[in-house]
């Protein structure tokens, strides 16, 4: 795909390549978006078309699940055949608007007539971070064409600032929802916003009170069936599902929109007093914000923008929320500078068990001993393995469990020889030395993955006496030519 | 010990090897991990739900550690282990089962997330954030670092709190961890005297308040710093 000349921004490029199958798998997918009516493209058989080709199907939450590359490659052709063209015949449109962001001045958004929502980040050439078609963010929302102008309007509006400023917009957008009792959901949604924006705004004009009240006594004529859907458990869960994937996201675009949505749900949910199922909802965000990423610290300025256009009140659940944010900003960037004391491991032990004792006393022991013996012992090891047999498989699709057999193999030439496995249960040694020297059978049986078992063998000239491998060692640092090697073995996972 | 010999160990380690070779840097890891939980995380999820979380991680990476072609093992690690104790903690949340994706290894969000422009822009942002904490005052230091960032309160800082009416700098930081919430901290950073905590709501909204003012002049000290 080819470049667009802005004739204020320049050079406009497409979405970067490794971006391109999760936006397409994010937006282009999206049923409720609708980009088949902005173009002559099916993306349902297109996203068929990605399923069979490995890719997870889309979910309402957003939560890209990554891809491998033959299915990335299928959704780079959906992007350069169907969603670039879409959004780009869009943003070259004469009538698309352009505003630069409130408090990001590397980021431009555009507006388009067919309600498509273009993020462009400033460069050489520029470059197209995501288009979507916004919707609200109350639950089941149909995306008729309506409702995607609308809500296109009203981002373009919080983003830029632009037309006029936020009280004029609020006083519009009061004036034309309050004029009839709400009977879809949408309705509902934009009247219970406008109200909430205007009780929260700060120095509201005199012409605001008013229009205030008449949309306050609509609202109190909707039916409560209506209103219910307008702040539900599911929407709200969404809401923070998708703060969750953007803080997973190293761009902003994701979290901010994120972060909006929830902020409307919460002025629109403070309006209907849902205080305690907001709080709730806060505390999780707060939760989550807590691992904001410092590469998103340029969304502090937003933040407090957002507060501040809010009214600033520090006990409304939507103002809460960008302090939240603005507070996870700053300790997200305090982090970054050098810490001055650092926490203990405490988990090397569990991870990597310590070796037992007696095999402490076995690897370190330093004398050489007898070259011919120390190579009869490097043989019997170079024949040892840990036989993984193919693993039978039950109805279910779940492996059973099978214990795996340390193997050794026929042993030619005997030597005086004490053999021990030192594993799982065994820390003092278990004596193996005639099965070793029968030779073709299994010395020891691994019952978990990752198990670790070692064979200690002490070989002399002459026969080495003692009950125990420690009784054995004790003999063995007796005998000038004595071997005493090891090798630990570990079952595949 | 560094995150490139680190990772060296990681990548060359076999299942057998000695422990004494891969020990020291699991040790590492795990201590730079845990640096990277947020304070608040500690303090709100139980330390052995903690442990198994890293234990889960530092497991996954001795399976598959990052491979060569990731430039800067470091961000991408900690990238990594973020994004899967976000999936864990949004999973908590929600009461289900956590997807049983790797978090690393796989995915074009990590690898995207270790470009030398970036790993540059850490460490710039580093010093950056660093100059401008050192221009703010102790006390304001303090108020931000006890609740964000305790394991960065200098000897300094430690002392400052100790003559607010601590017992002493071990003390002080042994209590820091112990706290539970945020009213705890502020008996740190504000002792009771004579034993009379006073109204717990006024406590919490005078800290509050405090933080909010050292915040803003924070900012302002970074943006008077130019963007990061």
């Amino acid at each position: 795909m080819k470049t667009w000349r802005h004739p204020k921004l320049g050079d406009i490029g497409p979405i970067i390549r490794q971006k391109q199958p999760e936006k397409v798998w994010k937006h282009f997918y999206d049923p409720a978006e609708k980009w088949q009516d902005l173009r002559d493209a099916d993306p349902a058989a297109l996203e068929r078309e990605a399923i069979d080709a490995g890719c997870p199907p889309f979910r309402p939450s957003k939560n890209w699940p990554g891809v491998d590359w033959r299915t990335a490659k299928v959704l780079r052709r959906h992007h350069d055949e169907s969603y670039g063209p879409a959004y780009f015949r869009e943003m070259v449109h004469p009538e698309t608007a352009w505003g630069e962001k409130l408090v990001d001045h590397q980021r431009w958004v555009g507006r388009t007539p067919g309600a498509v929502y273009v993020v462009v980040e400033l460069g050489h050439p520029c470059r197209v971070k995501t288009a979507f078609r916004p919707l609200p963010p109350y639950g089941n929302v149909s995306g008729d064409d309506d409702v995607h102008q609308r809500q296109a309007d009203y981002k373009f509006e919080k983003e830029t600032g632009m037309t006029t400023d936020w009280a004029r917009n609020v006083a519009r957008r009061l004036e034309q929802a309050g004029a009839e009792v709400p009977t879809s959901i949408s309705k509902a949604w934009w009247l219970a916003l406008a109200v909430g924006h205007a009780r929260l705004l700060p120095d509201a004009p005199s012409t605001m009170k008013p229009l205030l009240k008449r949309a306050e006594r609509t609202l109190r004529s909707a039916q409560r069936p209506v209103l219910d859907h307008l702040v539900t458990k599911d929407a709200l869960n969404t809401a923070l599902d998708r703060i969750t994937e953007g803080l997973k996201d190293n761009e902003p675009e994701t979290l901010e929109d994120a972060l909006c949505a929830l902020e409307d749900l919460m002025v629109v949910g403070w309006t209907l007093h849902l205080e305690a199922r907001l709080e709730s909802v806060l505390a999780q965000a707060r939760d989550l914000l807590a691992w904001f990423p410092p590469e998103l610290h340029v969304m502090a300025a937003q933040a407090g923008h957002r507060a501040s256009a809010l009214g600033g009140d520090t006990e409304v659940p939507a103002v809460k929320l960008w302090l939240e944010v603005e507070e996870a900003c700053s300790a997200a960037l305090i982090r970054e500078t050098e810490p001055v004391v650092r926490p203990a491991a405490t988990l090397v032990d569990t991870l990597m068990p310590a070796p037992a004792p007696l095999l402490q006393r076995v690897r370190s022991w330093s004398r050489e001993g007898n070259a011919r013996l120390r190579a009869w012992s490097q043989d019997v090891f170079a024949g040892m393995s840990v036989q993984v047999a193919a693993r039978p498989v039950m109805s279910s699709g779940r492996a059973t469990h099978q214990a795996l057999p340390l193997y050794t193999p026929h042993i030619k030439e005997h030597a005086h020889c004490r053999a021990f496995v030192i594993g799982e249960g065994k820390p003092s040694g278990f004596e193996v030395t005639e099965l070793l020297l029968a030779g073709d059978t299994s010395l020891w049986e691994f019952e978990a993955p990752g198990e670790q078992a070692s064979l200690v063998l002490v070989v002399a000239s002459e026969p080495i006496e003692g009950a125990t491998l420690d009784q054995v060692l004790d003999q063995a640092t007796k005998m000038d030519d004595a071997v005493v090697v090891e090798r630990t073995f570990t079952r595949p996972r | 010990m560094d995150w490139n010999l680190a990772i060296r160990e990681l990548r060359t380690w076999q299942p057998g090897d000695r422990r004494d070779h891969l020990g020291p840097a699991i040790a590492f890891l795990e201590t730079e991990l845990r640096l990277t939980i947020p304070p608040l995380v500690r303090r709100t999820w139980p330390p052995e739900f903690i442990d198994d979380t890293l234990r889960e991680f530092l497991l996954g990476l001795l399976e598959s550690p990052p491979s060569a072609s990731i430039e800067h093992p470091r961000s991408y690690v900690i990238r990594s282990f973020r994004n899967c104790c976000i999936d864990v903690h949004r999973a908590r949340q929600r009461r289900r089962e956590v997807p049983h994706e790797p978090h690393h290894g796989a995915g074009d969000q990590a690898d995207s997330a270790t470009t030398p422009e970036r790993e540059l822009r850490q460490r710039d942002r580093a010093e950056w954030v660093a100059r401008a904490l050192a221009r703010l005052s102790i006390a304001d230091r303090v108020s931000l670092k006890l609740v964000d960032a305790p394991e960065w309160l200098t000897e300094e800082e430690v002392q400052w709190l100790v003559g607010r009416g601590n017992a002493d700098g071990q003390r002080v930081r042994i209590a820091i961890q112990r706290a539970r919430s945020s009213y705890d901290l502020t008996l740190i950073f504000d002792p009771p005297r004579g034993g009379d905590p006073g109204n717990r709501r006024r406590r919490l909204e005078r800290f509050r308040r405090r933080r909010d003012r050292a915040r803003k002049k924070l900012s302002t000290l970074l943006a008077e710093g130019g963007e990061r």
